[in-house]
This record gives structure tokens, C-alpha cells and sequence, in this order.
């Protein structure tokens, strides 16, 4: 994959030229996408507004905070740092694609964040599902602090993270037992 | 209290308030489909990029728009000059002090001269957002500079530069509460102790920066505006001022929101751009804020520099308190501003039976953004000067801290209790709040431990907060006295559909708080209904008839409470038409378990019955009603809460602090909150806890900062540091429960205890630490670097 930029013309104002546009090929939650994004694009304008999945959401713009955070080739990444035309030939999910069953069924880690009360205005809630998908994926067991400090990627100011703490120290608790 | 029919005896199948009911919210947020406003698409929506100004006081000397209209997909480029003030007047706020020479004009971009970095001078519209951003940078804008002031004790110096030209000053007003002769007191007190202490700028940073979209109709000159607000119809009243449009022909909506802590109550410049720009170009236009924008232009909280004077005799008894506040409001005032520092002052006496006050509070105007509420508004600053005070008091006196707080507590027989500065507590047991909190933390012991640590050489200490604050803005004749051009009273809506489903209307409007359950908990029960069977709708003025919205933790006390009123009328009118069916008298209609029958012939006996559901049928349908009845079923309740209701809680902090580094570790954290009855524990633990992390987080971490010359030092969360997980310890929080004499429910408020706790308890306990270390004083945040500064110093 290159990824060229467009050619600044010479006008006064710099900005005459239209900006180049990349055609891309990925699978997206599973199914394959083809788009042509402009090559400015970031993924997270790209899944909100070309995909019009808006359930990852931007927080920061600055790759602080993760409410943007999706998976890339399993891989936990900020989409708000990622052009869109990084993703060529990837395998994306975002939070509408975690479900493993179908509507109506919840991810146990959604799930255990409903029961803990891990959730308060659910902004960034979307990206904590997916940091804390991929956490418990490593299979090793998970205690407080192992978990306090893999989400340091993430900002919640509404829960004080303990109740996201606790949702997935108990997760990770029960795949152990 | 409504004098309806109730009926002989009610037995309610379903008691949902005080039990932790799952949240219905949940689902929609935790499957990415909470609907947000920017997720909020509209056809041929445009999007506003905003010019701002780089320099924190200059003149506007000219605008160059010419090139970024040239830009591609540019449709508009306005400066304020574009508009009349009949299109867009002086932004209306909600507060103006009587004492205030007025407020300085603010409109949605400057006219002539800029006040703060980041102040909107011009807006390009266009087709993608994108664009708009590219054209910005083309607006050529020229300034002269002028002088700069951002500290709030240096703008009220003779030669400070005015912020303001109109006024011959930056104090925009000095608030003074209390009576008495300070001066006399103290002559005659043993000891008198004097503080200076810094409450200073922080930010609420909601995960969600603000996002405004404006969509005017032009064919009903209507405009439909979408707002993650805290309060649609606060917004709707101020813009059709500011508009000049009717009230009636504007709706504000609010969708989900992402965190709003006092930050989205009143109406931002951006907000009437957008719609100014809607009504002009006649196509919806967008606004989303970037992190970094956010930061430089939508409004702190604190920044309040305060000089504490306690006088107190042998015995530790403290007779009279006197505060000096310079409060930074900003280079204006925005929405409820001006009256959060003087309000803050009927709280200086915290939980401490004091017999005078002597309070002066300086409203300054600075070449900084505004300040506004955010979370505790006001009670932080209070709980934190008491509480610091009182304990260097018991440095000073060698008395023990907890027994100097023993001897000053206000008695829980001494309740209503009005203070020294004219706030009257609902209801408290302090004391208890205290010991329990100490017994939780294992106090006695923790002290035996850190002695002992001290020895070998590290640096702990323990430090305890005790607070009062007041929640659910009451008393509105003397609010309007004050200039606070708000409601105290909330109405609810109880509406009963023809199948007995249930719709309750709020004027409140969450931004995570849980309302649509916890309003449901309170109707349900109310109803002897399924919680299932019962909706909540908040956050439209299309579809709520009134509201005064989400702020000082009221949403439970007054439209919790309004909420149940409607929906016991409701039951009244519903026993009435059971009454009539059952062709008995009302008072001897009996509700057992949702079903009407009447009292001796239950269903078991083979009594007639009706249920709810065949009752909303009947009414309905309108043929077999009492005589005179109107038919449906559908009730307004009303609550006028006629005194502020006064939370409290003991927080103790143990900390420990790296000698190498100065970075303070909290090693435990015991909160004991008193919020009156719980209608949702695991809602109230969830406030907690948030609201703890926030009062952590100003604290030991954050603080928005301008340098001298006025330029914004924290701008993303690379700089303004909020706490991340690993930055929190373990919350161990519990309740002692004393209900509120106001609100029928007996509840108190809980949004913003939790950050007016962490303060005085994470200072006193860094305080404790650093003493013996030969350290006399430090502000917060904190810091590594001031800690470990302050520890050199010390050591020199």
C-alpha cells in the first residue's frame, strides 16, 4: 500500500486542487467494502460518515483518549490516526461488529459492562469494549492493575473506571475458572 | 401536598425506588448506537469551520474574506459584520448579580476587539467540513495587540489593563455576605489564623466536546436546533432572545450526551452561529468542536483565589470566619458564571457551627475564557478553604484535627440550620458521617503505621475532608432577588396511553445520569406499575412542555419529585373512575397489586375488579365516567422545593509521596456520602465514583493554564491531564443515610458530591505528609514537579 498525498498547486491560496481520491478494498465487520476516500481521509470519518457506522466516536483528535478506538487486523488502533487509505487489504471491526451472534445478543463484554455499571454517557464506552475485547483476548489472567494499565489508551470521565475494572477483571476471572 | 382521592389503601405490586434497577440506557450505548448529536445527519447539512482569535486582547483592525470564498466548496464566510443585531444579538446569560453594572456585550463572533484566545472572529461555511477548514486558514484577519491580564488578584491592581473598556475597573461586582463586626471577634479570640489558598482553573473535558447543528425552515420560519445540552429549554428561551425569532417557533433537541458536568448549560457563541448561518443560507449547518477548541473556548470551572481568616478561642471553638475571594470569571459571563463565586460563599462555613461571617467575593473579569459550572460549582471551593483552614487551625493549636472538627460540627439538633452567610441546611449527622468514614479507613491504626513508615524515612500522610454542600436550586423569590433568571421548580408530565403504557415528560435532560430509569423507578412504584410499562422522555421542547434541566444535582429532587406527584394524581383520577365502576365510594377503593377493587371484597372473595389497564381503556373511551370527568388520563405535577436540600460526606485520602520524584500516590480512598434516601444505589456508587475521579483529578492532575502574555498552555489531554485508569486508586465508598425534610422522596443529590470531597482530603493528606518534610504550604494540582520543587526548597 502507498499512500501519496495530493499535489499542493501553486494559487495563492493553496488550495485549488482537489484533493486526490484512493480506492480502497477491506473487509469491514466481516463483509467487503470498496470506497475511493479522499487520501486525507481519516477512519474515523470514514466509518461515521461514509459507512455510517457512528459508534465510534471522536474524542480527542489527538489519539489520547480512544473513543475511536477499533480493530484493524485484530489489533486494538485509534481510528482517528489512521487515513482511511491505511486500511487497504485490512480486516476492520468496529463496536457494531462485535456481536457474535446477531441483534438482540450482546458481546460478554457488553454484557458485563451493563451489569457492572460501567457506562455512564456511553461516549466513550464503544472504545472501552474494544480495548477491553482485546485485553481479555490474550487469554492471560487479568487482576486490577494488569487491567488499569491496559487501558491507559482510554479516558472515561464519567465511572472513575471501577466499574469497567471490576466488569473485566470478572470476565477475566471467569474464563480462567 | 395534592389533596386528591387516594383511595382507602394502596398496596403496590412493584417497589422499584431504592433497589439497583439495570439501567435501560445501557444497551443503546454499549452496541455504538446512542445517537449522539454529531451522529445526526440532515439533508444538505453544511458545515462551519470558526475563525478564532490567536491573540488574548487586540483590536480588529480589518478581515480579509475574499480568498478563503474563493476556497472549493465554500458557501459563506461571515464575520460579525454580516449580521444585525435584530439577527444576532448579545448573547443572553442566566445570571447577572444586581450588584453588576450589567455585563459586557459578548456577541457570537467580535465586532471590534478581542478578549481571550480562541474568541470566534469569522466562520466559513462549506460543503464538508473539511473544506471549511481549509478556507479558514485563508481568513486574513489583522490585530493590534493590546495589554494583557489573566490572573484574577493581579486585574484588580490600580494599573491592570482593562479587559473592558466600558467599565473604569475588572471587579465586575464584590458580593459581601454575612453581618457582624469581624474585627471585634477576633480581638477578643485567642488565636486567629489566616490562609491563602488557590482553587485553580480545571476544565469538565466530557468525552464529548460540543456539537451544535441548526436546521431553520424557511417555509414556517421555524427553526429545529440540536444540542447536546444539559437544559433544551433554557436554550430555547436565551436564543429566541438572541435571535430575535418567537419561542414557539424554535425547538431544541437534545440526543444523547457525552458528559456534560455543568460544562453544556448555557448557550455558546458557536451555538448561535449555526443558526444564524441556517436562517441566512436556509440549509442546516454543523459545528463540532475539536478537542483543542474546547479547551480554549468552552467554559472552567474555579480559578478562585482566597484569603481565609479563622478566629477561634483555647478551646479550638471557632467564632467567625472571614474570606477575601477573587474569583476569575473570564473576559465575560457566561450563563451561570457571575453567581457560582458569590453562592460559593454561603458555603464557606462548611459543617462548622460558626457565628459570623465576614465574606467579600470579587467577580474579575480577565483576558481568559469564561468560568462557569462544573461539577460542584461553587461547594468545591467552599469545602476546600474550611477544610484546609481547619486543619493548619489544629497545627497551630496542637489540638487533633478530628477533635477540632468535633468541637465546631453543627449538631444534628441544631438542624434546619442557617448559617453565618444566610444558607439553610435541610438536615445532617456530621459526626457520623466522620466516624464512620475513620472507621472505614481504620484511622487510629493508619496513623500507628504511618509513624511508623515516617521512621523509615517515607513520606505518608493521611488527610480528611468533611463537607456541606446544597443541591436542587430552591427558594425562587430570593433566587430572583440574587438576579438568577432561572426556575427552581420542575413539572412532569404523566401521561397513561389507551393500553396502559405509561410516558412521563421531564424538564430535565441527562448527559449519563441514568434518568430514563431512575424517573422510571419513582413513576412505576408510584403506579404499582411494570418498570417496563413505563417510559421517560426528556431533552425535547417539542415533546416536554417545560424544564429548567440538569444542574446542582436537582434532577432527583425536583423532577424525581414532580414525577411522582403527577403520577399519584394519576392514580387518584384512576381510583376515582374505580370508584365509580365498582359503584362504591373512592375512599373505600382499595389498589392491591394493580388491581382496584373494593375494600372487605378482594378478587379472592369474588369481588368485581378492575385493572389498570381496563382503567385507562374506560378512560379513554370516555362513556363511563364519573360525572364531569374529563377523559384519558393525564396529570401535571408540580415541585416548588421551598429550601436548598444539604448533602455531606466525610472523604479521607492516604497518600504517599516518591522523594525522588514528588509524585503522589494514593494508597486509599474511603468516601461516606450522605445523599439522603438512594433511589438507584448502583446510579448513586456510579456518581461516586465519577465524581471522585474528577476531584482526584484537580487534585493531583489538572490544571488549564495561560501564560502571562494569555496564551492557552493546555489544549488536548497531551497537556490537560485527566486521570486514566492506572492514575486511580480503589474508591471504597459507602453512605450513611439522612433524608431530606424538602422532597417527599427524601432525597438530597449526589452529581457532585464526589468531586467536592477528593480536595481537602488528597490536600490535608499531602499537607500531612509534607509537614514533617519542613513543607509549609502547596497549591494544587499536585504535581510531581511542584512537590518535589516544594520539597527542595524545604530541604534547603
Amino acid at each position: 500500500m502507498t499512500i501519496r498525498y495530493a499535489e499542493r498547486s501553486a494559487a495563492p491560496n493553496g488550495h485549488d486542487e482537489p484533493a486526490e481520491r484512493i480506492s480502497i478494498e477491506y473487509r469491514l465487520n466481516g463483509r467487503p467494502v470498496s470506497a475511493c476516500v479522499e487520501s486525507r481521509r481519516l477512519l474515523v470519518h470514514h466509518l461515521r460518515e461514509d459507512q455510517v457506522l457512528t459508534g465510534t466516536h471522536v474524542g480527542c483528535d489527538t489519539s489520547q483518549c480512544g473513543a475511536c478506538a477499533v480493530r484493524i487486523d485484530g489489533r486494538v488502533a485509534k481510528s482517528c490516526s489512521v487515513l482511511a487509505c491505511q486500511v487497504d487489504g485490512a480486516d476492520v471491526t468496529t463496536i457494531e461488529g462485535v456481536l457474535p451472534v446477531g441483534p438482540g445478543e450482546l458481546h460478554p463484554v457488553q454484557e458485563a459492562f451493563g451489569r457492572h455499571h460501567a457506562l455512564q454517557c456511553g461516549f466513550c464506552t464503544p472504545g472501552m469494549v474494544m480495548a477491553a475485547i482485546e485485553l481479555l483476548e490474550s487469554g492471560r489472567p487479568l487482576g486490577p492493575q494488569e487491567v488499569r494499565h491496559g487501558l491507559t489508551g482510554n479516558i472515561c470521565r464519567c465511572t472513575g473506571y471501577q466499574n469497567i475494572v471490576d466488569a473485566i477483571v470478572e470476565l477475566s476471572r471467569d474464563a480462567q475458572a | 401536598m395534592t389533596a386528591l382521592h387516594p383511595g382507602a389503601e394502596t398496596t403496590l405490586r412493584h417497589q422499584y425506588v431504592g433497589r439497583s434497577v439495570k439501567r435501560r440506557e445501557d444497551r443503546r450505548f454499549l452496541t455504538g448506537t446512542g445517537r449522539f448529536t454529531e451522529d445526526i445527519v440532515l439533508t444538505g447539512m453544511l458545515h462551519a469551520a470558526v475563525v478564532r482569535s490567536p491573540f488574548p486582547h487586540a483590536t480588529i483592525t480589518g478581515i480579509d474574506t475574499s480568498h478563503a470564498l474563493a476556497a472549493p466548496g465554500v458557501v459563506a464566510v461571515y464575520t460579525a459584520a454580516d449580521f444585525s443585531e435584530e439577527e444576532a444579538g448579545p448573547i443572553v446569560t442566566d445570571w447577572v448579580l444586581p450588584i453588576m453594572d450589567g455585563i459586557p456585550d459578548r456577541y457570537m463572533m467580535a465586532r471590534d476587539r478581542v478578549h481571550y484566545v480562541g474568541e470566534p472572529v469569522a466562520v466559513v461555511i462549506a460543503e464538508t467540513r473539511a473544506l471549511a477548514d481549509d478556507a479558514a486558514l485563508l481568513v486574513d484577519v489583522d490585530y493590534e495587540g493590546l495589554p494583557v491580564v489573566v490572573d484574577a488578584e493581579q486585574a484588580v491592581q490600580d494599573d491592570a489593563p482593562l479587559v473592558h473598556d466600558r467599565y473604569l475597573q475588572n471587579t465586575s461586582y464584590v458580593w459581601h455576605l454575612g453581618t457582624g463586626d469581624f474585627d471585634e471577634v477576633a480581638a477578643g479570640a485567642e488565636h486567629v489564623f489566616q490562609i491563602r489558598l488557590i482553587n485553580q482553573r480545571v476544565h469538565a473535558s466530557s468525552l464529548e466536546a460540543r456539537v451544535s447543528l441548526a436546521d431553520y425552515s424557511p417555509g414556517t420560519d421555524s427553526l429545529t436546533f440540536y444540542l447536546g445540552t444539559q437544559n433544551v429549554h433554557v436554550v430555547r428561551r436565551n436564543l429566541a432572545l438572541i435571535l430575535n425569532m418567537p419561542e414557539h417557533h424554535i425547538r431544541v433537541v437534545t440526543p444523547a450526551v457525552g458528559g456534560g458536568f455543568g460544562s453544556k448549560l448555557c448557550v455558546y457563541p458557536e451555538d448561535v452561529i449555526v443558526c444564524a448561518a441556517s436562517r441566512r443560507l436556509r440549509r442546516p449547518v454543523r459545528w463540532v468542536e475539536t478537542r483543542s477548541e474546547h479547551f480554549t473556548g468552552t467554559s472552567g470551572g474555579r480559578d478562585h483565589i482566597e484569603y481565609v481568616t479563622l478566629a477561634a478561642d483555647a478551646t479550638g471553638k471557632i467564632h467567625a470566619i472571614r474570606v477575601t475571594t477573587y474569583a476569575n470569571l473570564g473576559a465575560y459571563v457566561s450563563g451561570m458564571g457571575a453567581g457560582i463565586p458569590s453562592v460559593s460563599g454561603m458555603m464557606f462555613p462548611g459543617c462548622y457551627d460558626i457565628g459570623m461571617a465576614d465574606v467579600n467575593i470579587h467577580g474579575v473579569f480577565t483576558n481568559t475564557s469564561t468560568t462557569e459550572t462544573y461539577r460542584g460549582a461553587g461547594r468545591p471551593e467552599a469545602a476546600y478553604l474550611i477544610e484546609r483552614a481547619i486543619d493548619e487551625l489544629a497545627v497551630e493549636l496542637g489540638i487533633d484535627r478530628i477533635e477540632l472538627r468535633r468541637r465546631n460540627f453543627i449538631r444534628p439538633d441544631q438542624f434546619p440550620y442557617e448559617n453565618a452567610c444566610g444558607m439553610t441546611y435541610d438536615s445532617g449527622d456530621y459526626e457520623a458521617c466522620m466516624d464512620k468514614a475513620l472507621q472505614l479507613v481504620g484511622w487510629d491504626e493508619r496513623l500507628r503505621e504511618i509513624a511508623e513508615l515516617r521512621t523509615q524515612g517515607r513520606i505518608v500522610g493521611i488527610g480528611i475532608g468533611v463537607y456541606v454542600e446544597f443541591c436542587g436550586f430552591a427558594e425562587g423569590p430570593l433566587l430572583e432577588l440574587i438576579g438568577f433568571d432561572r426556575n427552581s421548580w420542575e413539572q412532569s408530565v404523566v401521561s397513561v396511553s389507551r393500553l396502559g403504557k405509561v410516558t412521563v415528560q421531564v424538564g430535565i435532560d441527562a448527559a449519563g445520569q441514568g434518568h430514563e430509569t431512575s424517573i422510571a423507578q419513582i413513576v412505576a412504584s408510584e403506579l404499582g406499575l411494570d418498570i417496563d410499562d413505563v417510559e421517560v422522555t426528556q431533552g425535547d421542547t417539542d415533546t416536554v412542555h417545560f424544564g429548567t434541566g440538569t444542574f446542582n444535582s436537582r434532577s432527583m429532587s425536583s423532577a424525581g419529585s414532580a414525577a411522582k406527584i403527577a403520577a399519584r394524581k394519576v392514580r387518584c383520577k384512576a381510583t376515582e373512575i374505580a370508584a365509580h365502576l365498582l359503584e362504591a365510594d373512592s375512599g373505600d377503593v382499595v389498589f392491591e397489586d394493580g388491581i382496584f377493587h373494593v375494600r372487605g371484597v378482594p378478587p379472592a372473595a369474588g369481588g368485581l375488579t378492575y385493572t389498570f389497564e381496563e382503567i385507562s381503556r374506560i378512560a379513554f373511551r370516555g362513556n363511563d365516567l364519573p360525572a364531569g370527568m374529563e377523559p384519558s388520563l393525564k396529570e401535571l405535577g408540580t415541585f416548588d422545593p421551598p429550601k436548598f436540600t444539604a448533602p455531606f460526606g466525610a472523604h479521607v485520602a492516604l497518600v504517599e509521596i516518591d522523594p525522588d520524584t514528588g509524585e503522589v500516590s494514593i494508597l486509599r480512598y474511603v468516601a461516606v456520602d450522605d445523599c439522603g434516601n438512594m433511589i438507584n444505589p448502583q446510579l448513586v456508587a456510579g456518581q461516586v465514583h465519577g465524581g471522585v475521579a474528577q476531584g482526584i483529578g484537580q487534585s493531583l492532575y489538572e490544571n488549564l493554564i495561560w501564560d502571562d502574555e494569555g496564551q492557552p498552555a493546555t489544549t488536548s489531554f497531551m497537556h490537560y491531564a485527566v486521570p486514566k485508569a492506572h492514575q486511580m486508586p480503589v474508591l471504597e465508598i459507602d453512605h450513611t443515610i439522612t433524608p431530606s425534610p424538602i422532597n417527599e422522596l427524601g432525597v438530597k443529590g449526589i452529581g457532585e458530591s464526589g468531586a467536592i470531597g477528593p480536595p481537602p482530603a488528597i490536600a490535608n493528606a499531602v499537607m500531612d505528609a509534607l509537614r514533617p518534610m519542613g513543607v509549609r504550604h502547596v497549591d494544587m494540582p499536585f504535581t510531581p514537579a511542584k512537590v518535589w520543587a516544594a520539597l527542595q526548597d524545604a530541604a534547603r
